[in-house]
């Protein structure tokens, strides 16, 4: 492409951007994005867990929020199985972890949450995990961390076809199907899926012999995601990814609840088009991105039929300078929502835009990154959001200093919802700091790697719905602030013996994170920990391959924690996966048996919402590849 | 009955008429409710005064409402407005409905202190369908195992002189703290609830606690539904005619007797407080009463003597 050809896409991107700023019922904006070794902007980092679905010892999860519960420390508040979830990182709320799809945020806008149940760790190709907050760089809702989903061309591969088929207890089945198709400029890829699960699964009464089957759970998905990819030149290039999902679960009825007959529809429709140039110094990027989500909660026997939509239109334009040592990237983003819903008074808009400078230094082992981002949301400016963070290395010794100022907007529901919603309200803003220390030894057998993060943050204006004396409704409000401190700890040995490979890994999470303003309703007691927040999580992983075979044991404790009506004890779940592998010609095929919760625990995360128990599923895995090591 | 109202009551030289309020004068319309969008404040008939909060922005209320709405099966707060019995007391139309997220209020009176004998009580289909079966937010009673030791409790006290009563009368809206859960009960119609022994009043004061509570408050529904409320008011002046009669002793035991003018036979009739009629058509020759074979309380006792009538309230020891 002619250098004038690229800037009439950079012209068109940016065109859309500023002709959806202009229009009332569109939307868009421009979120910060991806790019850079900077390591606050690289997904990728030493201190970033990094999630790969299809390693060898791992277990095939068809749904994020239980890929991260066996396989990360983050907390997952979870409603049962394929019911809604989501994640507290660092002691944040639902809505204070952003998630990133190919560096544009999902977040369903009018709530600010992610239902993670609802994400497919096979529809993406990488998953990574950043703890602290990031809204800084990455903008609002980055407040306890962030997952980042990221479809990326697969360079290794020419034309394969991957199947993963699930079969397991309480109805459980899932499919999955991954197409690769690549010529010389342009590559093709599509993931097609279906799942389903009836979750009928038994639940024991504790105190009695009574034993009961969880009703009303059926759950199926269906989704696909295209991704084409598009080398232009040797400068440029294009991709573009197309999300389409359609969920429908029943919401089963809680322990203390005869029988439920509401239900739930999520459709999904995402879509992404990007475009990279690199010339010389400079590197541009540039996304536009429109989201649509439809959810419909229905419940027939109590009359109910609650639509809700929203949508969103994205744009963001990034510039790269990079001299010698020093990086310096400025940023541009604009985002349009629209939203409707029988408790809105008519369809909602927002324009919200923000503007990004960084600034990055290269010493000799260390680096120096610094950077400021303004948000901008219908009439008010959020927080002025500064970062300052010194890393480095030493040998076998990382670490990574950071300061912040990190914010999250208002909710569409917390601003339009009748009653309640509060159009005045301010984002939750406030500072953090997180202090990163890794020891990574490797030998020639063995390869030891410890990583600790300390963190403390306070966070200003956080919004909480409560009820007022002078009014019959609860509302929205900035009155609460919560203080989060606490430390993780992780250990990881690994070794390589005539080509079988062992490891352990343990993790401990501690976290405090403290109502700091004392509430009637909700009943909030100064120092109190926040509802659903563990103080304490263990998880102890063991593991063994082989060429051929495999085996991990993964060991989960999560300490008690307080719901709204109720204490919940701590439970210790195990799950065990084990794993045949082969390989004919072109076509490797695997095969996987997990048993999950061996123990047979009847555990909550929320109170009267039962998990399931002990259970096995079994995963044929096949792929079939035309080219290897392009 | 406390000391302040037997000695009101053996004091009193005046007569007493009961006033049942049933809220048949409103007319609900298509909607079968009446939640306040008129923006008047409040429900008013005769003395009895129901305030409403409504907000016309959120079409939203607290306080009191009116309702004919006859769902008895529909579940969830869409059907905030049904009493669970189906209809008002007696199977008559409309009953007053109460929802408030602290206590609600009863004004008894425009001018002066006024006894409430009662009203009927039924719980509303939204509270008792959430309380037997539970829902999205609150449990159904006895939780998992039956066992659990629930209730949902309407206390009622009164305002007089600006001052709030200690006293207070408790009825269970539901009750599952017996040992055998067979006992277990939910209100299904409309029962009477005495609130005499709570005196004259300018006000009742009715708050609601339930044993499933959360940190948003109390998670069981705070609906309940009244009917037939009953105060005693004084007489009006057609039935004075017989106010120089008077009664003795008061309280009594066994006779109660007559003092006045009264020719020749008088017809009398007893009514418990909530109206109810214990014993009909009496005549008496000898200006007594025999009274032995009620229980101990608080009654009317009404005459009609040449067609001039009137009524005089007595207690039974």
């Amino acid at each position: 492409m002619t250098t004038r050809k690229s800037y009439i896409i950079l012209f068109f991107l940016f065109f859309n951007c500023l002709l959806s700023i202009g229009q009332i019922d569109t939307l868009i904006s421009i979120e910060a994005i991806e790019i850079v070794d900077q390591k606050i902007l690289d997904p990728d980092s030493y201190f970033t867990l990094n999630l790969n679905n299809n390693s060898k010892q791992n277990p095939i999860s068809s749904s994020l929020d239980e890929l991260l519960s066996d396989q990360s420390n983050i907390f997952i508040k979870s409603y049962g199985s394929n019911s809604i979830a989501s994640s507290s990182i660092f002691g944040g709320n639902a809505s204070q972890t952003l998630v990133l799809w190919n560096g544009i945020p999902i977040a369903n806008a009018m709530h600010g949450q992610t239902d993670l149940a609802l994400l497919n760790p096979l529809m993406v190709d990488n998953i990574h995990i950043q703890k602290g907050g990031n809204s800084s760089v990455w903008g609002s809702g980055a407040i306890g961390g962030m997952i980042i989903l990221e479809n990326k061309k697969d360079k290794r591969l020419g034309n394969s076809l991957t199947t993963h088929t699930q079969l397991g207890q309480y109805g459980q089945f899932f499919e999955q199907l991954d197409l690769k198709f690549k010529l010389k400029k342009f590559a093709s890829q599509t993931k097609l899926s279906l799942s389903e699960n009836k979750n009928n699964f038994p639940i024991k009464i504790n105190g009695t012999d009574q034993i009961i089957e969880q009703q009303h759970a059926q759950f199926s998905k269906k989704e696909v995601i295209q991704s084409f990819f598009l080398n232009v030149n040797d400068q440029s290039n294009l991709s573009l990814h197309i999300w389409k999902q359609i969920a429908e679960r029943e919401i089963p009825p809680t322990l203390v609840q005869t029988m439920s007959n509401a239900s739930q529809e999520d459709d999904y429709l995402r879509s992404i088009l990007q475009w990279n140039r690199k010339r010389k110094n400079l590197t541009l990027h540039s996304s536009l991105a429109y989201l649509q989500e439809k959810i419909l909660f229905s419940d027939q026997i109590q009359r109910i039929q609650s639509p809700s939509e929203f949508k969103s239109i994205i744009a963001d334009v990034k510039g790269r300078l990079r001299f010698s040592d020093i990086d310096i990237i400025l940023g541009l983003n604009s985002m349009r929502l629209s939203a409707q819903s029988d408790f809105y008074e008519n369809i909602q808009r927002e324009w919200r835009a923000s503007s990004l400078l960084t600034f990055a230094k290269e010493f000799n082992k260390s680096k120096l990154q610094s950077g400021l981002r303004q948000e901008f949301f219908d009439d008010q400016f959020a927080p002025l959001s500064p970062f300052l963070i010194w890393s480095g290395q030493t040998r076998s010794f990382y670490y990574q200093a950071e300061i912040s100022r990190n914010f999250r907007l208002p909710g569409m529901n917390d601003r339009y919802w009748q009653p309640g919603g509060q159009l005045n309200l301010k984002p939750e803003n406030g500072w953090s700091q997180k202090l990163s220390l890794g020891f990574d030894q490797k030998h020639q057998i063995h390869h030891f790697d410890m990583k600790a993060n300390i963190f403390n943050r306070y966070i200003h204006d956080w919004i909480q719905w409560v009820f007022l004396p002078d009014q019959n409704f609860w509302s929205a409000s900035n009155i609460a602030e919560v203080w989060s401190r606490g430390f993780d700890l992780s250990t990881e040995w690994k070794a390589k013996i005539n080509q079988k490979k062992w490891s352990i890994l343990n993790q401990y999470t501690f976290t405090k994170s403290t109502n700091e303003v004392e509430l009637e309703f909700p009943k909030t007691v100064k120092g109190s920990q926040l509802i659903y927040t563990p103080v304490h999580q263990f998880r102890n992983v063991m593991g063994f391959s082989s060429k051929q075979f495999s085996a991990q044991l993964r060991n989960r404790f999560t300490g008690p924690t307080t719901g709204i009506n109720q204490n919940i004890e701590s439970y210790f779940i195990t799950n065990i996966t084990l794993g045949y592998f082969n390989q004919w010609k072109s076509l490797s095929y695997s095969l996987r048996i997990s048993c999950n919760n061996i123990f047979d625990q009847q555990y909550f995360i929320i109170e009267n919402r039962p998990m399931v128990g002990r259970n096995f599923n079994l995963t044929l895995g096949v792929e079939f590849n035309t080219t290897n090591n392009e | 009955m406390n000391k302040y109202i037997i000695l009101l009551l053996m004091l009193s030289t005046s007569t007493y008429t009961q006033s049942v309020v049933d809220f048949e004068s409103f007319d609900t319309g298509i909607s079968g409710f009446l939640n306040g969008s008129d923006a008047n404040g409040e429900f008013c008939e005769e003395d009895i005064c129901l305030p409403n909060d409504y907000n016309a922005n959120y079409d939203s209320w607290q306080g009191w409402a009116i309702s004919s709405t006859t769902d008895t099966t529909t579940p969830g707060f869409t059907n905030e407005f049904s009493s669970y019995a189906g209809s008002g007391f007696n199977e008559s139309t409309n009953y007053a409905v109460s929802f408030s997220f602290g206590p609600n209020i009863i004004h008894v009176g425009n001018s002066q202190p006024q006894v409430v004998s009662g009203f009927y009580i039924c719980n509303n289909t939204y509270a008792y369908l959430s309380i037997r079966d539970g829902d999205a937010f609150s449990k159904k009673f006895g939780g998992i195992s039956g066992d659990d030791p629930d209730y949902f409790l309407l206390t009622v006290k009164k305002f007089l002189g600006g001052d709030l009563s200690q006293d207070s009368i408790n009825f269970y809206l539901a009750d599952y703290r017996f040992e055998n859960n067979n006992e277990d009960y939910i209100i299904d119609d409309w029962t009477w609830l005495d609130l005499s022994d709570l005196g004259a009043a300018d006000s009742l004061y009715l708050s609601l606690s339930s044993t499933d509570n959360g940190q948003f408050g109390m998670n069981t529904p705070a609906y309940f539904c009244i009917d037939n409320l009953t105060t005693l008011l004084t007489v009006n002046d057609e039935e004075t005619q017989l106010s120089t009669i008077s009664i003795f002793p008061n309280p009594a035991k066994d006779v109660l007797y007559i003092d006045g003018q009264v020719d020749g036979s008088f017809e009398y009739k007893i009514f418990d407080l909530s109206g109810k009629l214990i014993t009909n058509s009496g005549v008496s020759r000898t200006k007594s009463v025999d009274i032995t074979q009620l229980t101990s309380g608080a009654y009317f006792i009404h005459f009609t003597n040449n067609g001039t009538h009137g009524h005089q309230l007595f207690v039974k020891q």
